[in-house]
């Protein structure tokens, strides 16, 4: 299970009736369909952010879902998350192919550089640092994926230019 | 309608088009974007743009040589092609030059893909290494353009379901059953066995599925092959729904793999496009779907009934068998479950027939294996070799050895719920039988080295912290008996590790194993007891003497 966010953060400027309308737009194709529930979460979160009750209430009422089988599976899924995360999703491999390659040393590296612990998102919002267990870039360990993006052989002393290059607003 | 050969010669002209020009083959597998594939295509496509030159910048998967991502091959008509690796966007210029300008290349270039044309590069195929490998699932990785139908098809791509639908469905299971492909998630269990479970089912509504969540820490080969090569797991698949009188295809993929996803997506797009899916196939009277089921990230839906409760849209609890998936599957309905690797080889094994592929590979593990290295080895990356060689050939020839004069420790197969080998066994063969019995298994084929300065207890604490993490937590044997393994485990890293603790691990181990509901809880203390049962003494440093070995515990220093 992914771990919860630290502090309170407004990661979208959007009133929230705006991202209602946008949420049913979201799941309308999908409408009565209980096997869509996990596809339907995943798309909400990659325009939101993360699922919302009001997310997860429309979910439940257009696929025809009691809200809490939504509920179960948003805590099921690593990472399908309830609450508000950064902008951006840095995710520090941990896998056995980086720990033998300086994972450690490279989460310590992203920590240091964002000052913030894994779990946790920066205070301007914009990074919110978690641990994996495997990336599947093995042969680039130690790896990292800003969001989609995976990056590997990384420097720890790299951290700031991957970062730099990787999160474009 | 459309016939197969009408798809044939458009991509023929269309192949033979790119083949008359320069063509510029950029890695672009996630082994490729986890270096910049993305800007080193940027770079190549602006270059050859601002220079007005003829050439063809070209996506492509993986060739198998990870470690020197990104990989660039730039083939010229009529000329090997030249490698060239660890690409950044700054040396695209002199690339260029090198290859395209200048009608000599340097030894700017790794080598070329074959003879070398007097040039006086290195062939790179006849690299120790490289010269083990068997392109059999990979034959067309890294050459093709994974978005491109076309250039799959060119490649022969559709030709085995063109023959399969060309044949009764009994004879296709006949042909699957012959060659001896055995299933490549784990189980090795024979898959044209596994088909006529299926086959036989009642009823007129039955499935497949493609295993394609590879949640495993260490395995990378279903990904890849994914991304670099969709239309050949897909085509697997539409030949697997035939032979079994399927309806439907599900691709269960972990949205975390973005770009498998994305790839898998557009090529059932693609086949839709091409007759391929949908009704009444290449004009025969095979009518047949595929969906791509993304599912969040859960190591646990990768065990099938619990992959099954996945496509349904529910939390991946497994289900208790029997009834078997065969009987009673997705959506209540008769269901075959295979890996991505295992559907890969069925295109070309109908293709070229069950006896070329049993050609490959050993008396009872046939054709190859699609090896992820990774570690303190010199070139980790994804391999094809066949089955058979020893883990010493995998190791130092295909992998170069263990790097900066380090020495083995120990190898850790097939992912987290596989188990250790010592330096002791490296020459035991790589197949489906001679590693039982050792402790470890094939697994899906991840083999992560480890050298001399890893911590072989600190180490099995990261896979049952993994499997501890993933248990999804419906039966109390695994739920519980994970955590209290790793607590265990987390007192002797910390120096409070008591001598009653290796019992206590071993009698917890057995519970896990008799009492789980499925494969997670029932295998994941085998790195445990494979690690006690060569690195025993390192354990006991750790909770007699408060000592780790290697140094990398913290010992409750810290």
């Amino acid at each position: 299970m992914s771990p919860q966010g630290q502090q309170p953060i407004t990661a979208k400027d959007v009133p929230e009736t705006g991202l209602e309308a946008q949420v049913r737009e979201i799941i309308a194709p999908l409408a009565g369909r209980k096997d869509a529930v996990i596809l339907a979460l995943e798309r909400i979160q990659e325009h939101l952010g993360y699922v919302s009750e009001a997310a997860a209430r429309e979910v439940s009422r257009t696929l025809g879902v009691s809200p809490n089988h939504v509920y179960g599976v948003v805590s099921f899924y690593g990472d399908l998350r309830a609450r508000p995360h950064g902008e951006h999703t840095i995710r520090v491999c941990m896998g056995p192919a980086c720990h033998v390659r300086g994972a450690q040393r490279l989460l310590r590296a992203v920590e240091d550089h964002l000052g913030v612990p894994a779990g946790g998102t920066t205070p301007d919002g914009r990074y919110f640092v978690e641990t994996v267990s495997c990336l599947g870039t093995c042969a680039n360990a130690p790896a990292m994926a800003v969001d989609t993006a995976p990056v590997g052989s990384v420097a720890p002393e790299k951290v700031g230019d991957a970062l730099e290059r990787e999160a474009q607003p | 309608m459309t016939d197969l050969r009408t798809l044939q010669e458009a991509a023929k002209v269309k192949w033979e088009t790119l083949e008359k020009g320069t063509r510029i083959l950029v890695g672009d597998a996630d082994c490729g974007r986890a270096m910049g594939s993305q800007r080193v295509l940027a770079a190549f496509r602006k270059e050859v743009e601002q220079r007005h030159l003829s050439a063809t910048v070209v996506p492509v998967g993986c060739l198998g040589m990870c470690s020197s991502e990104v990989l660039v091959r730039v083939i010229k008509p009529g000329k090997p092609a030249i490698v060239y690796g660890a690409v950044t966007p700054t040396r695209v210029p002199a690339i260029i030059e090198d290859a395209m300008i200048s009608d000599r290349p340097r030894d700017m270039a790794l080598g070329t893909w074959g003879p070398s044309n007097g040039w006086g590069l290195p062939n790179l195929l006849e690299d120790p290494g490289l010269k083990l490998q068997t392109r059999i699932a990979t034959l067309d990785c890294g050459t093709i353009d994974p978005w491109d139908i076309d250039h799959y098809i060119a490649q022969g791509g559709y030709t085995g379901l063109a023959r399969a639908l060309g044949m009764t469905p009994k004879e296709v299971l006949e042909e699957v059953k012959s060659s001896g492909l055995r299933g490549r998630g784990g189980a090795a269990f024979p898959v044209g066995r596994k088909w006529e479970f299926l086959a036989g089912a009642p009823g007129p509504v039955r499935y497949v599925a493609c295993n394609a969540e590879e949640g495993d820490p260490g395995a990378y080969n279903d990904r890849r092959l994914m991304e670099s090569n969709p239309h050949m797991v897909l085509e697997g698949v539409t030949i697997g729904g035939y032979a079994t009188g399927s309806v439907k295809g599900f691709i269960h993929v972990r949205t975390e793999s973005a770009l498998s996803v994305a790839r898998m997506r557009r090529a059932v797009e693609q086949m839709y496009a091409h007759n391929l899916l949908g009704k009444n196939i290449l004009g025969s009277s095979f009518s047949y779907d595929i969906e791509i089921k993304e599912t969040g990230e859960a190591y646990e839906c990768g065990e099938e009934t619990a992959l099954m409760e996945s496509v349904e849209g529910k939390r991946g609890f497994p289900r208790a068998r029997p009834p078997f998936p065969a009987q009673v599957g997705i959506f209540g309905k008769p269901t075959n479950v295979n890996n991505v690797k295992s559907y890969a080889y069925v295109p070309i094994i109908m293709a070229r027939g069950a006896q070329w592929y049993a050609s490959y590979g050993t008396e009872k593990s046939k054709g190859t294996i699609l090896l992820c290295l990774s570690g303190n080895i010199a070139r980790p990356g994804l391999s094809e070799v066949p089955m058979g060689i020893t883990l010493r050939q995998a190791i130092e020839v295909v992998g170069g050895g263990i790097p900066n004069g380090k020495a083995l420790k120990a190898m850790q197969l097939g992912g987290p719920l596989g188990g250790f080998l010592p330096p002791a066994s490296l020459d035991t063969p790589l197949d489906f039988d001679s590693l039982a019995g050792t402790g470890a298994m094939l697994g899906s084929g991840g083999i992560v080295v480890l050298d001399q300065d890893v911590c072989i207890v600190q180490f099995t604490r990261l896979l049952l912290a993994f499997a501890q993490k993933e248990s999804c937590g419906k039966c109390i044997p695994c739920r519980v008996g994970t955590k209290r393994t790793l607590d265990i485990y987390d007192a002797i890293v910390h120096g409070r590790g008591r001598p009653e603790h290796l019992d206590q691990i071993l009698q917890l181990a057995q519970t896990l194993t008799s009492g789980s509901l499925c494969g997670l809880g029932q295998l994941a203390p085998t790195p445990l007891r494979a690690s006690l049962r060569y690195f025993k003494e390192e354990y006991e440093a750790h909770v007699m003497d408060k000592r780790c070995p290697t140094g990398q515990c913290d010992m409750g220093k810290e």
